[in-house]
This record gives structure tokens, C-alpha cells and sequence, in this order.
């Protein structure tokens, strides 16, 4: 029962054709989000990870992207289901805390309006009840003066405070699965810290599902069970926590490691070059040009095929099935 | 955190806001009452009246026809006021509903819509009244009708260029993902957020509605000569605008005023709707 999970992907594929080619934005992901755990979803600028979490919800304008593969939510394919029946998954049973918090709100409507939105598209009870529900969840995530701040319109707080109010509204019905797309990246690192404790614990106390989307490593660290690493569309690297942390594998999540702040270090080191355009990836490795392990197989290796141990998956040349000397360094 | 909310200005505003209310009403009460109010009969000529000035008889004098000034801006109120507010009302009805509709599907209606637009807008609004009101022949009712059809089309594309603005915006986004359904959006996040606009924007143009009015009157092709309207008065009194100008300064402050009232309440309607953003 505890590790029941909700949200399944199985070679999810998210894919943009335009005149120049298809851009591949997502490339056959396998995730599974299970109850009361938080996936932790790491990769630089444009690897696909917003346009990822944004598929999840069927909120990619379905004239200009194709999906392929399947997202199921409790055993419901979401991809079958028409725009109504999508329309009431979102908020109630998959919610998400977006990445601005300054301009997510409609400026026009009160933080108690947000709520009372939120909840009447879902479930049908009177303004009055809603606003009660909506008090009951903003007490939870310690906003001082819960009352006045329901009043109060959206500039009137600050972009924490609306950070908080955002999670408390997504928490508000229950939902199996929450997507937070770097939920803070818009606030300063002590109330990033406050911030993610609640979340956390309010994640533990639902029993929700998570996927938290970030590029910073440090959050990762804190919050996370399970890592999955994004690269060009590609998730490189899926293992918990800790193996993670100790015993990284891919030299992508390598380099993402050692480039890293640390105290110890005078110089950081980044890795170099810049991702290959998502456009027509060519018949080698993605990471090829970059990579500082790179041997003449990784020519011929397109990130098809995953390698690794049972709950250790990496996509890298060396570790695919059948490289002994690999596999046993991972286990 | 609390935001102190700029007071003087808001001082002023309600000053602006009474007076306006004020004028606005008396145009209302002249528009329905004007039978009790005025000292004569509007259309009652008296030539050896005419162009006198200011007496007990004719408040404000008699125009080249030797009829009460006071009494023709009275009885005028309720054609120049009245028509230009409802055309003008239509006219943004309409086009918030077509031009929400294009703005926020998009595809294919959106296309057509503007083709249609882009059509009327090919054309000079003026020919194009004249060409309508042509088709329908002369008189108050199809002047209207040919204003309307013409003006709808500036307004929606100005509509659903703010719609297409907001429907981009985060906080539709997460609407979205809060579950709203497109009809909830557009009511709750999107109409709320254009329409203040549109409402200054619609004020403004009251004015220069009246004055079409009075224009489309003056060719003959909306109120009659003996009927009262500014528009027409102000046309009139033309010919002696050196000899006897009030002829043309009073319609035309009549005029003023109320622009400038609806401005003013435009104004403060908008700063009442969208106090909220900032």
C-alpha cells in the first residue's frame, strides 16, 4: 500500500513538428510517482522539463504538439479522455504550483476568490463553505492572519507569501498527484527553505504524489526519494535519493555534481559546451560532445536503449545491458 | 505588505465622479421630462422672434427662426444622448461577444472574423454609413443600424487583441490547471480584465458619436430639420457665427459637457474595476 503508484508514464513522447524538423522535447520517459513520495525531476534550462510536467496535465495546445505513449492516473489513461473529462482531473485530482508566483494570480480577484474558484469548479457547494475549506488550508501552510489575507488581492502580498497561498490552493482538494515546477525559484533561499518544509510536510500528511521539477540540486538533496535526471529530453538517470547523490553514474549527473557549489572547492566546474538543439538529434550520443568519458561506441549509441540495476537506470552507452565491469561498479 | 492606496487622488475622483453623475443626470431628466421643462415648444416659429437674446420668454434666446433655444436643447437631449449611448452600447455588446469569441478559440473563426473585418475596415467609415443608410433609406432608426455596423468592427479587433494578450498570461495558465472551464475563464479572469479599457475607450468615443449624429443630420439622413438635436443646431447656427454666436455655443457646450462627464465617469468606473492593480 505505501508504495501504491498514482501517476504513470510509460515511454511518454512529447514532440513539436515545425518546419525545420520535429523538435523532440520529451523522449520516451518512464516515471512512476508513487503515493507520499516526491520525485525529484533535475535538468538545465530547456531539457524538456516544464513541457514535460505541462503534457502531464494535457495543457499543450494539442494543434501544434503530439503526444505519444501513456500517461495514467490511477489507472485512467489520460490521454483517452476528452477535454471535459481532462478538465476535471485538473485542480482536484492533479494539481500544480507554478513557477512565478507573482504573476499566476489574476490580479482582479481576491486570494479568497482564487480558492473559492479552485473548489466550486470541483466539487458543488456554496461560496461560504468553499471560503471555510480555503481558511482551513491557508492556516495550514502558516501564513499569519489567515482572515485578512483571504481579502486581499494578489499584490497586496509578497511573492513567498503568494508562493505559500499558491500550495495551499493546490493542496486544497486533495490530489493525488502534485506537479511543482520550481516552486522556488522566484523567492530568496530562507524562504525557499520555509517554503519547502511545508511543502514537504504537507506532502507526508496528504499522502500526496509528487513531482518536483527544479534545477537546483541542493532542493533535490532536501526534499526528494527519487531522482530522475532529464538531459535533452531524455531521462539519463533514475535512482533514489542517496544512491544518487553517492554514486552517480551518467557522466551528465557527474558533471551536475561536481559542478555544484561546494565549500571545499576554490574553482566550480561546469560542464562544458551547451546542449545539442532538440531538432534532428543526430545518430550519436546527445551527450557525446560534452562528455568526458566518451569512447567510440557512445558514436552509435542514441539513448535508446536504459542500462543500470533494478532501481539504478542509467542511459549511457557503458552501462547497458551487458558491460559487466559497469554493472558492478553500480551495485 | 499592505499597499497604502494613493488617497488624494481618490479624494478628487469622487468630486469628479458627482459631478459628472450630476450633469449625466440632468441630461436624463431633460431627456424624459423635457414636455415639463421647457418654456415653449421647440418647433414653434416666430420669425419676427428671431435671433433675440437673452429674455423672461427665451431663457437663452431664439435661433434664425425665432424658436427657444433653451427649449430645442431640451427636447434635443433625448436624440443626441440617448441615440449616441445606445448606439455606442450596442455596438461594444457586440463586439465583446464577437470579438472574445475570435480572440479566445482562435482557428478558423477567429480567421474569418477578421477577413470580415478587415472587408468593412477597407472601406471608409463614412462611405460606408452612407452606403447603408442608402440601402435602408433616411431616418433615425436606420442611421443607427448603419453606425453599428460599422463601428462593431474596430472594437472587436481592439478586443480581441486584448483578449489574445491576456489569454497568454500566467494566470489563465493556472486557471487552467485549477480546472476552470473556458467559459469561467473568459467571465472570471479575461472579460474582467479587458472591459475596463474598453469602457474609457467607449467613453471617449461617445463624442465623437454625437458628432457623427449631428453630422448624418445635417446631410438629412438622420433627424429631420424641424426636430431638435445639437448635432443639427450647432449646424444651423453656422451661418451666424459672427453676428450671434451663442447659436452655435450652446449646443455645443451642451455637447462638451456631456463628453467630458462620460469621460469623467469612464474614468472613475475604470479606477473602480481595476482599483485592484496597483
Amino acid at each position: 500500500m505505501k508504495n501504491e503508484v498514482v501517476l504513470k508514464t510509460d515511454n511518454l513522447q512529447v514532440f513539436l513538428p515545425n518546419n525545420q524538423g520535429i523538435l523532440r522535447a520529451v523522449n520516451g520517459v518512464d516515471l512512476e510517482i508513487k503515493k507520499g513520495k516526491i520525485l525529484g525531476l533535475v535538468g538545465e534550462s530547456g531539457c524538456g522539463k516544464s513541457v514535460m510536467s505541462l503534457s502531464l496535465l494535457g495543457l499543450l495546445k494539442n494543434k501544434e504538439w503530439k503526444i505519444e505513449g501513456e500517461i495514467e492516473l490511477r489507472g485512467k489513461n489520460l490521454l483517452s479522455l476528452s477535454k471535459e473529462e481532462m478538465r476535471k482531473v485538473r485542480g482536484k485530482e492533479m494539481a500544480m504550483i507554478m513557477q512565478n508566483p507573482m504573476s499566476v494570480f489574476d490580479p482582479l480577484t481576491t486570494i479568497g476568490g482564487h480558492f473559492v474558484d479552485t473548489i466550486q469548479n470541483h466539487i458543488k457547494i456554496t461560496t461560504k463553505e468553499a471560503k471555510k475549506i480555503a481558511l482551513e488550508n491557508l492556516k495550514k501552510v502558516s501564513l499569519p492572519n489567515p482572515e485578512k489575507i483571504m481579502k486581499q488581492y494578489p499584490f497586496q502580498l509578497s511573492g513567498g507569501m503568494l508562493q505559500r497561498v499558491m500550495i495551499a490552493i493546490a493542496i486544497a482538494l486533495n490530489p493525488a498527484v502534485l506537479i511543482a515546477d520550481e516552486p522556488t525559484t522566484a523567492v530568496d533561499v530562507t524562504v525557499q527553505h520555509q517554503i519547502l518544509g511545508q511543502l514537504k510536510k504537507l506532502v507526508k500528511e496528504h499522502n500526496t504524489g509528487v513531482l518536483l521539477v527544479s534545477h537546483d540540486l541542493g532542493v533535490i538533496a532536501q526534499m526528494a526519494d527519487e531522482v530522475a535526471v532529464m538531459y535533452c529530453g531524455y531521462i539519463v538517470e533514475k535512482a533514489p535519493v542517496e544512491e544518487l547523490f553517492r554514486h552517480p553514474a551518467h557522466p551528465y549527473t557527474k558533471g551536475l555534481l561536481s559542478s555544484r557549489f561546494q565549500l571545499t572547492k576554490r574553482r566550480l566546474k561546469p560542464i562544458e559546451g551547451q546542449p545539442p538543439s532538440l531538432i534532428n538529434l543526430s545518430n550519436q550520443c546527445p551527450f557525446l560532445e560534452r562528455c568526458n568519458e566518451a569512447e567510440e561506441i557512445c558514436t552509435k549509441y542514441r539513448m535508446d536503449e536504459i542500462g543500470g540495476i533494478k532501481n539504478h537506470l542509467v542511459r549511457c552507452a557503458k552501462y547497458v545491458t551487458g558491460n559487466e565491469v559497469m554493472l558492478h561498479e553500480l551495485a | 505588505m499592505a499597499i497604502v492606496i494613493k488617497k488624494p487622488n481618490k479624494f478628487i475622483r469622487n468630486h469628479m465622479v458627482i459631478f459628472s453623475s450630476v450633469i449625466l443626470l440632468v441630461m436624463v431628466c431633460f431627456s424624459l421630462l423635457a414636455p415639463v421643462i421647457a418654456p415653449n415648444h421647440p418647433e414653434d416659429v416666430d420669425l419676427l422672434q428671431k435671433l433675440q437674446g437673452t429674455s423672461r420668454d427665451f431663457p437663452l434666446g431664439t435661433d434664425h427662426l425665432g424658436r427657444c433655444i433653451l427649449s430645442r436643447l431640451i427636447y434635443g437631449t433625448k436624440v443626441s444622448v440617448g441615440t449616441a449611448v445606445a448606439v455606442m452600447l450596442i455596438t461594444v455588446s457586440i463586439s465583446i461577444v464577437v470579438g472574445t469569441i475570435s480572440g479566445y478559440k482562435g482557428g478558423l473563426i477567429d480567421d474569418m472574423i477578421m477577413r470580415l473585418c478587415d472587408m468593412i475596415m477597407a472601406f471608409p467609415n463614412l462611405v460606408l454609413t452612407l452606403v447603408i443608410i442608402g440601402m435602408l433609406g433616411p431616418g433615425l432608426r436606420n442611421l443607427m443600424i448603419a453606425m453599428i455596423l460599422v463601428h462593431w468592427v474596430g472594437y472587436a479587433r481592439i478586443i480581441r487583441g486584448m483578449v489574445l494578450s491576456h489569454k497568454e498570461k500566467n494566470f489563465i495558465l493556472s486557471a487552467k490547471v485549477s480546472g476552470s472551464s473556458d467559459f469561467k475563464i473568459i467571465f472570471q479572469h479575461i472579460l474582467p480584465n479587458v472591459l475596463p479599457q474598453i469602457i474609457v475607450l467607449a467613453t471617449l468615443d461617445l463624442g465623437s458619436v454625437i458628432l457623427h449624429i449631428s453630422g448624418f443630420s445635417f446631410l438629412g439622413l438622420g433627424i429631420r430639420p424641424p426636430d431638435p438635436e445639437w448635432g443639427a443646431m450647432l449646424n444651423d447656427g453656422r451661418q451666424f457665427i459672427r453676428s450671434n454666436p451663442s447659436l452655435m455655443i450652446y449646443p455645443g457646450i451642451m455637447i462638451l459637457m456631456t463628453v467630458v462627464s462620460f469621460n469623467l465617469l469612464g474614468d472613475a468606473l475604470r479606477d473602480f474595476l481595476e482599483e485592484k492593480n496597483y
